[in-house]
Order: C-alpha cells, then sequence, then structure tokens
C-alpha cells in the first residue's frame, strides 16, 4: 500500500501472539527480513500488552461498588461503560484516582460543557483498556489494558534493531493514538498513516506495520 | 446537632435513592433466545453422522446493549445410548458466519434481533445404529453468559427436538 509519494507501508503478518512470545524475537522475525536503516516500525498497542500478559478473563474480575456505580454513566460505545473494564483500570490507576476523575470529569462536563476530562485525568489506562469484543480471536472474550511501560519498550528496540519505533492504538473509526515513540520519528505522518488503519481491526492479524522511506 | 445529622442522612438518603431510581429507569440488557420460534429443524445423516441443525432467534429485549460472550450446550441425559454416540454441538450468529463455528463474543445491541444458527453432530462411536430408534426425543441445555450494565448473568435455555417427529415431517435427509 502506497500512503505518500515517499512513504510505503507495509503490514505484516504474524502468528497470534500471547504472553510466551518476545515482541522484539517477533518483530525480527517478521519484519527482519523486510527492514532497512531508515524504516519505522509500529507495534499495535493491544498485541504488544498481550505479548506482556496484561489481559484476564471478566470472570477474574470483582467489580467494586464504584465501578457498578460510575460505569453507569459512561456510553456504552467506550470500553469503561463495562463495570469490569472499569475495575480493571481501577486496579492499575488507583481507585481514587478514576473516582475523583469521574466526579472531576462530571463537573466539568455539566458545568463548562468540557468533553474528556475524565479520560485525561484517569490515567493513561482508561483510554488503552479494550473490553471483551475489542480483540480479534481469541482474545475477544478478555479485558486488555494498555501495554506497561511504552516509551522504555520503545527505546529498548530501536537499541536491538537499529530502526525508529513507535506503539500505536488505531481503530477502524479513524482514532488513533501514539501511544510512545522514538526521537526520529514525525508524530504527525505516522497519525497521518493510521488515519486508515493499515493493520485492520479485525481477522487481518498485522500487527507490525514496517513504514519504509523511499 | 441533631438536625445536622438528620439533614446529612436525608441528602445520603435521596441521593442513594436517586442513583437507585435511575439505574432502574436507566435498564439493563435482556437477551433471550425464543425457543418457540425456533424453525427450520433438520435432521441430515453425512458420513456415518447425524447433523440437527435449527434456526433460533435471539433478541436483546433490554433497554441496554449486552455482550454474549459465550454460548454452549451439552445434552440432557440421553439414557443408555450415551455410552454408545458422541454429541457435538455449536453455535453462531447468522451475521457472523465464521466458517470454524468459533464463538466470538458479539454485543447485541438493544432492541435487535438476531438469528442463531445451531448444529448438532451426533456420532455412534464404533458400530453404527439407528437414531431414531434409540432416541427418538432429544433435549438440548443451552448456557449462556452475558455482560450488560450489571455483572455477568448466566441463563439456561432448553431445546426439545422430536427426531421422529422431524423424520416423519420430512425435514430428515
Amino acid at each position: 500500500m502506497v500512503i505518500a509519494i515517499n512513504i510505503e507501508v507495509i503490514p505484516i503478518k504474524t502468528h497470534v501472539i500471547t504472553k510466551k512470545d518476545n515482541i522484539i524475537e517477533v518483530i525480527k522475525k517478521y519484519a527482519g527480513p523486510l527492514m532497512s536503516k531508515g524504516d519505522i516500525i509500529t507495534i499495535a498497542e493491544t498485541v504488544l500488552a498481550i505479548s506482556q500478559g496484561r489481559y484476564m478473563r471478566p470472570d477474574e474480575v470483582h467489580p467494586s461498588l464504584a465501578a457498578r456505580t460510575i460505569s453507569r454513566f459512561i456510553n456504552q460505545d467506550g470500553s469503561l461503560s463495562s463495570p469490569y473494564a472499569l475495575q480493571v483500570v481501577m486496579n492499575e490507576e488507583g481507585k481514587v484516582r478514576v473516582v475523583s476523575a469521574f466526579v472531576i470529569g462530571s463537573l466539568c462536563q455539566k458545568l463548562f460543557g468540557m468533553q474528556g476530562v475524565f479520560y485525561r485525568l484517569a490515567g493513561a489506562q482508561a483510554s488503552l483498556v479494550d473490553d471483551i469484543t475489542g480483540t480479534m480471536p481469541p482474545f475477544d472474550k478478555f479485558i486488555i489494558l494498555g501495554p506497561r511501560q511504552p516509551k522504555k519498550i520503545v527505546q529498548e528496540i530501536k537499541k536491538r534493531l537499529g530502526v525508529d519505533v513507535a506503539i500505536i492504538d488505531a481503530n477502524d473509526l479513524g482514532r488513533t493514538k501514539i501511544v510512545a515513540f522514538t526521537g526520529g520519528i514525525d508524530k504527525k505522518l505516522l497519525e497521518a498513516v493510521f488515519r486508515k488503519n493499515p493493520a485492520g481491526n479485525a481477522d487481518q492479524q498485522t500487527p507490525i506495520v514496517l513504514i519504509k522511506r523511499k | 446537632m441533631e438536625g445536622i445529622l438528620a439533614l446529612v442522612l436525608g441528602v445520603l438518603t435521596t441521593g442513594i435513592l436517586a442513583v437507585n431510581g435511575y439505574f432502574k429507569f436507566q435498564g439493563d440488557a435482556n437477551i433471550t433466545l425464543i425457543p418457540e420460534d425456533m424453525k427450520n429443524v433438520s435432521l441430515q445423516k453425512k458420513d456415518g453422522q447425524y447433523h440437527l441443525s435449527f434456526e433460533l432467534p435471539l433478541i436483546n429485549k433490554g433497554k441496554q446493549n449486552g455482550m454474549l460472550m459465550e454460548i454452549f450446550a451439552q445434552p440432557a441425559y440421553l439414557g443408555k445410548i450415551m455410552e454408545k454416540v458422541v454429541v457435538v454441538p455449536r453455535f453462531r450468529l447468522k451475521t457472523n458466519m465464521r466458517p470454524d463455528w468459533y464463538w466470538e463474543a458479539v454485543i447485541i445491541k438493544k432492541n435487535t434481533a438476531h438469528i442463531l444458527e445451531g448444529s448438532v453432530i451426533i456420532q455412534f462411536i464404533g458400530e453404527s445404529g439407528n437414531l431414531i430408534d434409540e432416541l427418538p426425543k432429544f433435549t438440548l441445555v443451552l448456557h449462556t453468559k452475558t455482560i450488560g450494565r450489571t455483572p455477568i448473568q448466566l441463563s439456561v435455555t432448553e431445546l426439545n427436538f422430536d427426531l421422529k417427529e422431524i423424520l416423519e415431517s420430512g425435514d430428515c435427509h
């Protein structure tokens, strides 16, 4: 797929990544033969999180009264409308932080019409968590958190493989979040590339995207 | 002091009642299978296996979307024939016809109706027998696991098949 005149975007198919996989080895195995100096490697944040074992079944989660109450006020299009996903975020970011973010976010929305305050205050996991049905099988029945230490991971991959690296949260709705990236990357270029989500959001199984500068 | 305490208690009680009232008004998902509207029931014999297939309406009658996480089934006790057969039930939504029949967790939006396609393979172990003679009636127990606004809900639906009647009505091939 050619997005711009001097950029080539190559989605790379892999096996189903699980917590037994080392993401650096996976990149080396599948993208290594195609990589050259100056390329950018992007990894889907969900897949990185899966390789870190950051997923659980809702049955393993016990939603607190706070999670059950707050989730009721969140639009059902969002993952946090599920008391289970919200509880998982509370476990990661802290109950006090999430409850405070909800109170402040609700006040800001009602009084000043400000949107998204809750997600900004509740911590990174609030916007990165995927509820069940949010990921391709076999993880469609799992709640998946955002990756752990994404900034450290991109630096580590760059050090090992010698190319710039970004962790992306993209979907078919055109919403792209660059979770972490190394210094040599133009963030705007990445956002433009991932607006069309070249990695796909369903069964494509292409968590790695190689961007080649021609 | 007593007045302040009464005021605090009053505000708290009103708050709790208001939130509960809001939740009640908001409602929840209510994903239900309708066994009485089951249709296209057929029985086929293929490669020594019996294939019972059917279509079952699945609706979300609730006020909220819900996620149908799992659907699985097992036969009710069949009698002595259980020692001689293997029963494999599989399900998929007609809107998500996976060729591998893997049940993918799915969001069922409020006020929507779907068709659940069911397939039950009944295979004799070892010596093949006549299924209809040995098992004229068959009951399948379906378990569903859903998540809506409230914690996980488990439900059970019984499907009754009169295999002899299916045979006589000509739906057995």
